[in-house]
C-alpha cells in the first residue's frame, strides 16, 4: 500500500531521508505549476521550489503528522514566492481590509464542480492581469483542490476572507475575459 | 519532472550539507514565542491596571458622573502616554498570536477585541488588588527603586485643577472643609443648587471624597461630589509647613 505525505513525513522525521525523494517527486510538478502562476521567469520558480524543499526539509521536525502535509508544504512555497516578488521588487499587495472585520461564509457550492472547469480554462487566459491576492486563492483552490480552510492556513488569512477572495477574483476574471472578448 | 532539483537536494542530503533541525529548536522556539507572548500579556496587564490605579487616585475616575464637563476634564486628563504604549503592546501581542491558527482564521477585529477584552478585565482584576497601593506607599517613602518609584510618584501624585480628592475635616453650613489629599492643604467646599451628588449631602470629618469644581482663593465651587475609598488618600505627604 502506497504511503501517504504524512507518512512520509513522519518516517523522515524517523531519519529515514531517502523518502524525501518521493516527496519531491509528488509536489515538485505542482509547486512549479503553482509558482508559474506568480513568478515570470522560470528560473525564479525553479530557484523559489528548490528553495521550498530545502526548507521543507529542514524544518520537517516542526511538522505535525497529525495535520495534512499538502498545505504545511504549500504554505513554505507561499512564502518563497512572496519573497522572490520582493527580491524582484515587484509589488505584493496581499493584505486588505477583508482581513479586519467578519464576512459571512459562502459555502462551497455544489455546482462548483461543474463551474470550475469552464473558469480552470479562463483562468488559464485571463491570470496574469488579476491582483495577486485574488490569484493566488483562486489557484489553490481550481487548480490544487484545496478547501477554504487549507487555504486560509495557506495563507494566514481568515476562513471568510478567502471565500471574498475567490468571489472577488472570479467576478474580476470575469470582467477581464468580457473586456477582452468584445 | 525536474531531476536537477530532485538529484541536488538528495546529494546534499547525503553529503550532510543539508540537515534537518532538530525537534528540540521547534520546542525551543515555540517556548520562546510563548514567553514573549507572556511577557508582553503581563506588561499590558500591569499597565492597564496601573492606569486604572492612576484615574481612580487621581480623582479623575469620578468626574465622568458629572455630565459633559465632567467627561471632557475626563478626556483631558487621561494618562495618554500609557494608553499609547499599552496600545503598542496590544498590537505587538496581536502581530504574535496572529501565526497561530485560532487568530489568523478569525478576522482581525476578533483577535484584537479579544485581547483588549482580556487586558481590560485581567487589568480590572489587577487594579482590584492592592498590589499598586502598597508600591505606591513604597514609593512615597522614596523606597522604591527609581524607574518604578518615580512612575508611582509621577503619576499616582498628580492633581488637576477641576479635581479635588480628600477627606472631609468640618462641616460647614452650605458645604464642608477638604483636606486635599496630593498636598494636605485645606479649601472650602460650596455647594450649590446644582452641585450633582453621588449619594446624599450629608457629609461628616473622616469622609473620603472626590470634588468636582474649579477652585479659587481656596474655595470650591462644586459642580459634583462623589463619596470615595479612604485608600486614595496618600500616606506620607507631609501637611503644609513641614
Amino acid at each position: 500500500m502506497e504511503l501517504t505525505d504524512e507518512q512520509i513525513a513522519k518516517n523522515i522525521q524517523g531519519g529515514d531521508s531517502a523518502l524525501f525523494a518521493v516527496l519531491i517527486d509528488r509536489y515538485e510538478a505542482k509547486l512549479m505549476r503553482y509558482g508559474r502562476k506568480f513568478l515570470r521567469e522560470d528560473d525564479d520558480v525553479k530557484d523559489a521550489v528548490q528553495e521550498t524543499f530545502i526548507k521543507t526539509y529542514m524544518n520537517i521536525q516542526s511538522f505535525d503528522v497529525d495535520r495534512r502535509f499538502s498545505p504545511w508544504i504549500y504554505r513554505i512555497a507561499h512564502n518563497e514566492f512572496v519573497n522572490a516578488l520582493k527580491k524582484r521588487k515587484e509589488t505584493v499587495s496581499l493584505s486588505d481590509v477583508d482581513a479586519i472585520f467578519p464576512h459571512p461564509v459562502a459555502k462551497e457550492k455544489a455546482d462548483d464542480g461543474a463551474n470550475s472547469h469552464e473558469l480552470k480554462r479562463l483562468l488559464e487566459t485571463g491570470l496574469a492581469k488579476l491582483d495577486a491576492k485574488y490569484r493566488e486563492p483562486l489557484v489553490l483552490y481550481y487548480f490544487e483542490d484545496m478547501d477554504y480552510k487549507e487555504i486560509a492556513d495557506i495563507l494566514h488569512l481568515p476562513v471568510a476572507t478567502v471565500g471574498v477572495r475567490l468571489k472577488r477574483g472570479r467576478e474580476a476574471l470575469l470582467k477581464e475575459v468580457g473586456e477582452k472578448s468584445k | 519532472m525536474n531531476e536537477d532539483i530532485k538529484n541536488k537536494i538528495l546529494a546534499e542530503i547525503k553529503s550532510g550539507q543539508l540537515k534537518q533541525r532538530p525537534h528540540w529548536y521547534f520546542v525551543l522556539r515555540g517556548a520562546l514565542i510563548g514567553t514573549g507572548i507572556g511577557l508582553v500579556l503581563c506588561l499590558v496587564l500591569y499597565l492597564a491596571s496601573f492606569i486604572f490605579f492612576i484615574l481612580r487616585q487621581t480623582g479623575v475616575w469620578f468626574v465622568p458622573a458629572f455630565g459633559f464637563r465632567g467627561w471632557f476634564v475626563f478626556f483631558r486628563s487621561l494618562p495618554w502616554l500609557l494608553i499609547g504604549l499599552s496600545a503598542i503592546f496590544v498590537i505587538v501581542l496581536e502581530l504574535l498570536v496572529r501565526r497561530y491558527a485560532f487568530a489568523y482564521r478569525e478576522p482581525l477585529i476578533y483577535s484584537v477585541f479579544g485581547i483588549i477584552v482580556i487586558v481590560f478585565a485581567g487589568g480590572f482584576l489587577l487594579f482590584e488588588t492592592s498590589v499598586h497601593q502598597a508600591l505606591f506607599g513604597v514609593a512615597e517613602q522614596r523606597n522604591l527603586p527609581a524607574p518604578i518609584g518615580a512612575l508611582y510618584r509621577g503619576y499616582g501624585e498628580q492633581h488637576f485643577d477641576d479635581i479635588h480628592a480628600g477627606q472631609v475635616v468640618a462641616t460647614t453650613s452650605d458645604g464642608f472643609v477638604i483636606q486635599e489629599s496630593y498636598d494636605n492643604s485645606t479649601a472650602t467646599v460650596v455647594f450649590a443648587s446644582d452641585t450633582v451628588f453621588s449619594s446624599d449631602d450629608r457629609f461628616a470629618p473622616s469622609d473620603t471624597v472626590v470634588v468636582f469644581g474649579s477652585e479659587a482663593s481656596n474655595v470650591i465651587q462644586a459642580i459634583g461630589i462623589r463619596r470615595a475609598s479612604a485608600n486614595i488618600m496618600w500616606a506620607s505627604v507631609p501637611p503644609p509647613g513641614q
